[in-house]
């Protein structure tokens, strides 16, 4: 490539790249406006809202980058849940707003931001990934925002931390998905209490992954299990047999794995290439390693694992099943778990801003209400701890089996209200 | 480590360093004869992964997914040549520009027509076993 000199270019094209005074002032000084913005704004201060007034719900989702698809099930969601409810919350339309963070903290950070200042939204819910939740946190807090976090599931969000590092809890903030203790915990301790004392971990190795196979070790040691040994692809892997030669190059059986998405189809079907069912190999893992859009591509190869998760699309409960059919009759497709934690999301605020007439103006009576909510969900009950704002909920032992032609996860087992110890 | 670990880690390095130099050499090829640095190679590479997947799902052949892609690949290759690259001859600062933009129009297309999730082709009939060399199955 010849040419790259910029002044060269600059010549050649007949302009500088210098700015001239007045572009200077302009520039700078909308830059001086957009600094100041934030702090013209007081926090929290929203007008107090009459019933009947418009709810604005700011929802700060991805809808495009890597979780695009999980954005896009959460807001078929969101709709689906205003749509049976007439568009509205607590007898308020409901004006929505979707924010796209792209799967780029630094995005999702700006867009929070303007639902607080320029938008000032009543509720903000959402936020699929952990950076961003820790990430935005500590805005929330200061403005006094009620946040439902839908999906991130990293621990120190709903718990004390010292020095609130990397995040703590906030009375403002409830988590209406899960904590990644509460995937990976109570499976360690139900497995090694069952007798599976020895595992291998295979996990992705980012925050969540670790914090999954660190929680997983915890549950397998209090029973007196221990780890053998552990194999950590990074995150977004593209070729997992030199992952699974490893893991094949080891005695250890039972291999415990956090992947999701990409990773975990990729995971399975090397799993399967490399014949390691045939060695006696037995696959275990946190829920998502085994939920639709992985079934969808793997299909039976990953018959036999055994996952863990706070729901299943064959559960069988009334409200699940209602769910299930309204969301296929609404969407040509099966709702997967990001669905029900926006659903449940929409629920709960739903039902706690019933109880004050739709007033969302006193945050602290708000927080309240939402602390007392309890409902029946696709996923069973559902209430948020009181102390913490994490779901206490119960956990299933899943097991993948094709049955007609279908490759499902069946329920096998049930841990009842796994409560986040919050510390 | 053992040494059956490090001979099957080498085979697995070599089976996907030749995944990379097939597409690297496309790349290189197209620089070398057309003069063209052409950055939507891979995006290129992805959209005819795509079209197999479509004609996998309607035929069920590999082996036609195997020559429609290419095919339909190259008639787009085609009509972009005359129609963008060949205002920019030579101008390669230019053709990055270009090409980089074209990268992003194809893959937010193929976003709003196979959609984001992950899709992925079985292997067809006669390459979807694996082959045990000493001490090891290998894929």
């Amino acid at each position: 490539m010849g040419g790259f000199g910029k002044n060269e270019l600059a010549e050649k094209r007949g302009y500088t790249y210098r700015l001239t005074r007045r572009q200077f002032l302009v520039a700078t000084s909308a830059a001086a406006l957009a600094a100041c913005g934030p702090a013209a704004v007081t926090p929290g201060a929203s007008p107090s809202a009459s019933p009947g007034k418009e709810l604005k719900l700011g929802q700060l989702l991805p809808f495009t980058g890597v979780y695009a698809e999980l954005g896009n099930s959460m807001r078929r969601s969101t709709e689906l849940y205003l749509n049976q409810n007439g568009r509205k919350i607590a007898n308020r339309p409901v004006n929505l707003i979707y924010g796209d963070d792209a799967n780029v903290t630094a995005t999702g950070v700006q867009v929070a931001q303007k639902f607080i200042d320029q938008d000032q939204v009543d509720v903000m819910m959402g936020v699929v990934p952990t950076p961003l939740a820790y990430g935005i946190r500590n805005a929330v807090h200061a403005a006094k925002l009620i946040f439902i976090d839908t999906n991130a599931g990293g621990n120190a969000l709903t718990r004390d931390t010292t020095n609130c590092t990397p995040s703590c809890k906030s009375p403002y903030i409830f988590r209406a998905s899960f904590s990644s203790y509460q995937i990976s915990y109570p499976i360690g301790d139900y497995l090694s209490a069952k007798g599976t004392k020895d595992w291998f971990l295979a996990y992705a190795n980012y925050g969540f992954g670790t914090e999954s196979a660190a929680d997983f070790t915890t549950g397998i040691t209090k029973n007196g299990g221990t780890v053998t040994g552990k194999v950590a692809p990074p995150l977004s892997n593209p070729d997992f047999a030199p992952f699974v030669t490893q893991i094949k190059n080891q005695p250890t059986k039972n291999v415990y794995s956090f992947f999701s998405g990409a990773d975990a189809i990729g995971f399975i079907k090397s799993w399967n290439s490399l014949g390691l069912p045939a060695a006696g190999y037995k696959m275990y893992g946190a829920g998502f390693l085994t939920e639709q859009d992985v079934l969808k591509e793997v299909k039976d190869l990953a018959n036999g694992a055994i996952t863990s998760l706070f729901w299943a699309v064959e559960l069988d409960n009334a409200e699940n099943k209602k769910f299930v059919a309204d969301f296929q009759k609404s969407y040509p497709l099966l709702p997967d778990v990001f669905a029900v934690q926006q659903y449940d999301g929409m629920r709960a605020l739903d039902e706690a801003l019933k109880k004050l007439g739709g007033d969302t103006s006193d945050k602290d009576k708000v927080v309240k209400a939402l602390e007392d909510v309890s409902f029946k969900s696709p996923r069973g009950d559902f209430t948020f701890d009181k102390s913490t704002h994490n779901p206490i909920q119960d956990i299933y032992i899943r097991e993948v089996k094709t049955q007609n032609g279908q490759t499902v996860n069946t329920i096998s087992d049930k841990i009842a209200k796994v409560t986040d110890p919050g510390k | 480590m053992s040494p059956e670990l490090v001979f099957q880690q080498a085979l697995n390095g070599l089976s996907f360093g030749a995944l990379l130099f097939i597409l690297a050499s496309g790349l290189s090829l197209v620089f070398g004869m057309m003069d063209v640095v052409n950055l939507a190679h891979g995006a290129f590479y992805m959209l005819g992964a795509y079209v197999a997947l479509s004609v996998v799902q309607s035929t069920g052949s590999f082996w036609l997914a195997m020559l429609a892609a290419p095919l339909a690949l190259g008639v787009l290759g085609f009509v972009l040549e005359p129609l963008l690259l060949r205002r920019l001859r030579g101008r390669h600062l230019d053709q990055v520009l270009l090409t980089i933009g074209v990268s992003l129009v194809i893959v937010d297309v193929i976003g709003q027509v196979w959609g984001r999730e992950v899709r992925s082709l079985a292997a067809p009939a006669g390459l979807d076993g694996s082959v045990a060399l000493i001490g090891g199955v290998y894929s």
